[in-house]
């Protein structure tokens, strides 16, 4: 081996504390990057393959009736490929537990070769032509143990229906399965999805070929031109609710909403880590090159090029490069499979598709080369301004000025020599102070970032479920029934109160944007929810107009006192406009609230209710269980209890997130310490010689860290406040609002993270002045 | 006559701060092959200036400087990078060696880049040190490091070896021992070697002696009987 490059690895290995501590740090970067990238490409394909292999739906239309005539129209589009019309609604499932209520979602399977949304077969077979058999959804048949030959019992229409188990099956269209946009997460012990057969149901039911779902696909999934507008035309007088695209279908959009966030994750926290190893590494270089001084003088006069001397040293930074770059690499390759592995099986999809993806290979390396030249280049570029004669002289000794605290003689004079000491330091070496402040504001805000991802789901959902939506109990119909037989329901059951509701999704339109959204009728003077504005103030449900909820107040650029237009369902019917009357806050879902009765004036016909909101303490499911009428029971207790078991899984995430953002923390001290220690040997060594203790001069570099700590976590609290909005801004969309402030006991949890790394940092390079050979670094004059 | 080195009106001058220091003032004087020439003067007479800028570590302000006919003065920076590598080599008083290499490693540094150098064993074998070749620096006493210090100059094979104050370190009979050494390559490997010093007795082993003071040339002049290093004292 070349001579100069065995004294590089020896130079490596002297320092290979900080040389791993960086490397760790670039590792980190890298390996987040490329695992989150090729997880989040990993679960896309994953998720497009199978969606194309079963014929994954482009467009969802829900009406209120079809007939075989208007699916012929559909399907003689020339961009239409296939039409399935589905017979779908909701109905309880009876269970042998009086307590427990657990929702279906019945849907009819058409009698059709290449069907949409095909079901993938995980167990047994699907029904046969007419039978009473049952394919079951297998995130709901595993969350309740449903087997094969097992016998379920429904109620619809007033009637209760028995069904035999012939499969358990799996679907491109609820690879993520929740029961409304609001439920937010998967809750397959109490709603899941029966397939029955189409002729069954339609027999059973007299429905005949009245379906009130049509799914299509198109020739080309991906055209950009919409074919909503001829949909509308088509099915104006079939009583159209909704038309939802592929894009806009929950479980589709929930899986996006995942890959995206990988994917700007992978864009952001890298970059953090990246950073930081490049700092380090360019102030360690530049040290390393100063210290180097005379020896670089040595190459020189022997006759090495400047190039030859630089390139000496930039290899210290790209072997940081390339070996950290390689391990994230292949670290990163092995989690993205784990991840992918766990992603496919938390959204059911029974595809997995792990693939190596050669840009992420060429990037990750091509990233951390970028990162260490412009460290390396940082750092070692001065070697070409070192003239070998000057470079033999020591260097001229930095020029002593008074600090700004010895201008003020009362505090300056109070001060031990211990702590003025300290204060110098802090005060005259400004870039590697700065350093390390914004080192520790940078740990500290990751770690509040991590502590708050903690806390924020649990908060939004205590404030969703619990303040804004205060309800026990929100009961469905099968089909809207009047207003007046609320009265029947407070008979029913011992309620502490009971409220209308009456929600129906509407096409709002304005200027360019439409989107379907629901608009919930409740009483002006409702006590189920706490509205407030933006400015927290509590408001009230007006008597006409609407209130908007804050997310599609953004969608569609609204202000209190805009109007917009409502596209009405019901044929012949012209479109209104309403007023805003004001804007709320809310966590989840997209929606519109108005005063009950002035919703059935301006939107609907009669004074009709399509479910209630009940306060209780008693059991309402056991209740309500022979009410024919009732599709479906949401409790809100359940759904909180639902939400701390999925709060399991983030635990892990946010502990992998500490733990990167402590390394960060430990890191900075550890090389900054160490740096510290070495430019000061021989101020050191001159204490030692005059009777300092090694803890006394231990306690120097704490007193200093101590003091950095505190100034760093100052600054981080701002920091980690600026993180956590962008986050609402990135992460925010129409499913739900990230807009919990951190609480304070996040922003001390944070703090004792901090302060417990650098504590341990500073353990770490206690030794170096343990081992502190104070007459050798005095008289040492060696390179 | 063969001159190896001749500079002509060479000056040098620095800022200190605000301050015009003239460390070197019109230097004129020339260099034969084979020579043993001593450069004296006190701190600050301007020899290290004048060494640093023969040796193409260093440029001049003003004036010319000659190796074989050649003007290094208008060098370009590699091509001193070229002389500096292939015509010198250098001994310095505080041996400056690589800390983490050993002995030979630190040879190696230099005749991994040499044309045609020496071998390393046979130069230890000259400066007495072949059983200590894998010896770390650390390991090394004073006189034996500045030993590894002239093997590494000498066996890059150069024409001259430029030596500042290579006995500055060393205690009185291991500076002569260096002493010795230096006139053994000078004599037995036909090298021209040029050393400053502020120890004027070792002007008395020089063919010939530079003095200097404040920058300038004082005296020049040939010594007709160079004594052996045993022979002088101080």
């Amino acid at each position: 081996m070349n001579t100069l490059n065995l004294r590089l690895i020896r130079t490596v290995k002297k320092s290979k504390g900080q040389y791993i501590a960086i490397l760790v740090v670039l590792t980190i970067g890298i390996l987040i990057y490329t695992s989150f990238n090729i997880s989040a490409i990993n679960l896309k394909d994953s998720l497009h393959k199978y969606y194309e292999e079963n014929n994954f739906a482009d467009y969802y239309i829900d009406l209120v009736n079809s007939d075989e005539t208007t699916l012929e129209r559909l399907e003689s589009l020339p961009q239409v490929n296939h039409v399935n019309g589905r017979h779908v609604f909701e109905a309880p499932l009876i269970t042998e537990s009086d307590d427990e209520r657990v929702t279906v979602k019945i849907i009819s399977l058409p009698n059709k070769a290449d069907r949409v949304n095909e079901l993938k077969l995980k167990q047994g077979r699907l029904p046969t032509k007419g039978s009473s058999e049952v394919a079951v959804l297998e995130q709901f048949a595993n969350a309740r143990n449903i087997k094969l030959g097992d016998k379920l019992v429904f109620q619809a229409y007033g009637q209760k229906r028995e069904l035999e188990v012939v499969a358990t099956v799996a679907s491109p269209e609820f690879v993520y399965l929740i029961e409304s946009e609001q439920t937010f997460i998967p809750n397959p012990i109490n709603f899941g999805i029966l397939y029955l057969d189409d002729q069954f149901v339609s027999n059973q039911y007299g429905l005949g070929n009245s379906y009130n779902n049509i799914v299509l696909t198109l020739y080309e999934s991906n055209a950009e031109h919409s074919l909503k507008d001829v949909l509308e035309n088509i099915l104006e007088y079939n009583g159209l609710l909704r038309i939802t695209r592929r894009q806009d279908q929950i479980s589709n959009r929930m899986v996006h909403e995942e890959i995206n966030g990988l994917k700007k994750a992978s864009d952001s926290i890298p970059l953090i880590f990246l950073l930081v190893a490049a700092v380090i590494l360019g102030v360690m270089l530049k040290r390393i090159v100063e210290n180097d001084r005379i020896a670089i003088g040595i190459l020189k006069s022997l006759g090495y090029s400047n190039q030859q001397v630089l390139w000496h040293y930039m290899k210290y930074a790209l072997s940081i490069g390339i070996i950290g770059g390689v391990l994230g690499l292949a670290i990163g390759y092995g989690i993205s499979g784990m991840m992918t592995a766990l992603y496919v099986e938390f959204f059911n999809i029974p595809f997995l598709t792990i693939e190596l993806y050669y840009q992420y290979i060429i990037l990750s390396i091509i990233l951390a080369m970028v990162f260490c030249t412009a460290a390396g280049a940082y750092g070692a570029l001065r070697i070409s301004y070192i003239s070998p004669a000057e470079s033999m002289r020591p260097p001229t000794p930095q020029i002593g000025k008074r600090t700004i605290l010895e201008k003020i003689p009362i505090l300056w004079q109070n001060l031990s020599f211990s702590w003025k000491n300290v204060v110098r330091n802090i005060l005259r070496s400004k870039s590697r102070i700065a350093f390390i402040i914004i080192g520790i504001a940078l740990t500290y805000a990751l770690l509040l970032f991590s502590v708050y991802m903690n806390d924020v789901f649990d908060e939004m959902f205590n404030l969703h479920f619990g303040e804004f939506m205060s309800m026990d109990y929100e009961i469905n119909f099968s089909r809207p029934i009047s207003i007046s037989n609320i009265n029947e329901f407070n008979e029913l059951v011992d309620a502490d109160l009971i409220e209308p509701k009456s929600e129906y999704p509407f096409e709002f339109i304005r200027g360019r944007e439409n989107y379907v959204i629901n608009v919930i009728g409740i009483n002006e003077d409702t006590k189920m929810f706490s509205f407030n504005d933006l400015s927290y103030q509590s408001i009230r449900v007006p008597q006409t107009g609407m209130i908007v909820s804050e997310n599609m107040a953004r969608k569609f650029d609204l202000e209190i006192g805009d109007y917009i237009e409502i596209a009405s369902f019901i044929p012949e019917r012209d479109n209104v406009f309403l007023e805003v009357k004001n804007i709320t806050k809310q966590l989840f879902g997209i929606n519109a609230y108005m005063n009950i009765d002035y919703m059935n004036e301006m939107l609907l016909d009669d004074d009709m209710m399509t479910g209630i909101y009940i306060n209780s303490k008693d059991n309402i499911v056991r209740e309500l269980r022979e009410v024919t009428i009732v599709s479906s029971i949401l409790s809100n207790q359940e759904l909180r209890e639902v939400f701390e078991e999925f709060t399991g899984l983030i635990i892990l995430a946010i502990g992998i997130m500490v733990f990167f953002g402590g390394i960060l923390g430990f890191v900075i001290i550890y090389s900054s310490t160490n740096m510290s220690i070495s430019e000061r040997l021989l101020e050191f060594s001159s204490l030692r010689v005059m009777g300092f203790r090694k803890r006394e001069i231990f306690a120097l570099i704490k007193k200093e860290n101590y003091i950095l700590t505190t100034i760093g976590i100052m600054l981080g609290i701002p920091l980690g406040r600026a993180l956590i909005s962008s986050l609402d801004l990135i992460f925010s969309n129409e499913l739900y609002t990230l807009s919990i402030k951190a609480s304070g006991i996040s922003f001390v949890l944070a703090a004792v993270f901090t302060i417990v790394f650098v504590y341990i940092a500073q353990l770490a390079t206690k030794r170096r002045i343990e081992k502190l050979d104070f007459l050798e670094a005095l008289k040492n004059r060696m390179v | 006559m063969d001159y190896v080195i001749e500079t002509k009106d060479l000056a040098k001058e620095y800022l200190m701060g605000e301050v015009k220091v003239e460390a070197l003032k019109r230097a004129t004087f020339k260099v034969a092959h084979g020579d043993f020439v001593v450069i004296l003067g006190p701190s600050g007479s301007g020899k290290s200036t004048l060494l640093n800028i023969i040796g193409g570590m260093d440029e001049a302000t003003n004036g010319e400087v000659y190796f074989k006919n050649e003007n290094i003065s208008s060098f370009s920076q590699s091509e001193l990078t070229n002389y500096r590598r292939y015509q010198v080599g250098f001994v310095f008083q505080f041996y400056n060696l690589m800390a983490n290499l050993t002995a030979r490693e630190n040879v190696e540094l230099a005749t991994e880049i040499a044309k045609d150098p020496l071998d390393i064993d046979e130069v230890f074998s000259l400066v007495g040190l072949l059983d200590r070749i894998d010896h770390f620096p650390s390991q090394l006493s004073g006189g034996e490091q500045q030993r590894v210090a002239i093997a590494r100059a000498v066996c890059k094979n150069p024409e001259m070896l430029l030596c500042d104050e290579p006995t500055g370190a060393l205690d009185y009979d291991t500076g002569k021992k260096i002493l010795r050494l230096l006139r053994d390559i000078n004599r037995d490997l036909n090298k021209t070697v040029l050393v400053i010093t502020h120890n004027s007795a070792i002007g008395k082993m020089a063919d010939r002696v530079i003095r200097m003071r404040s920058g300038e040339i004082i005296e020049d002049y040939i010594n007709k009987q160079p004594l052996d290093p045993e022979e002088i004292e101080w």
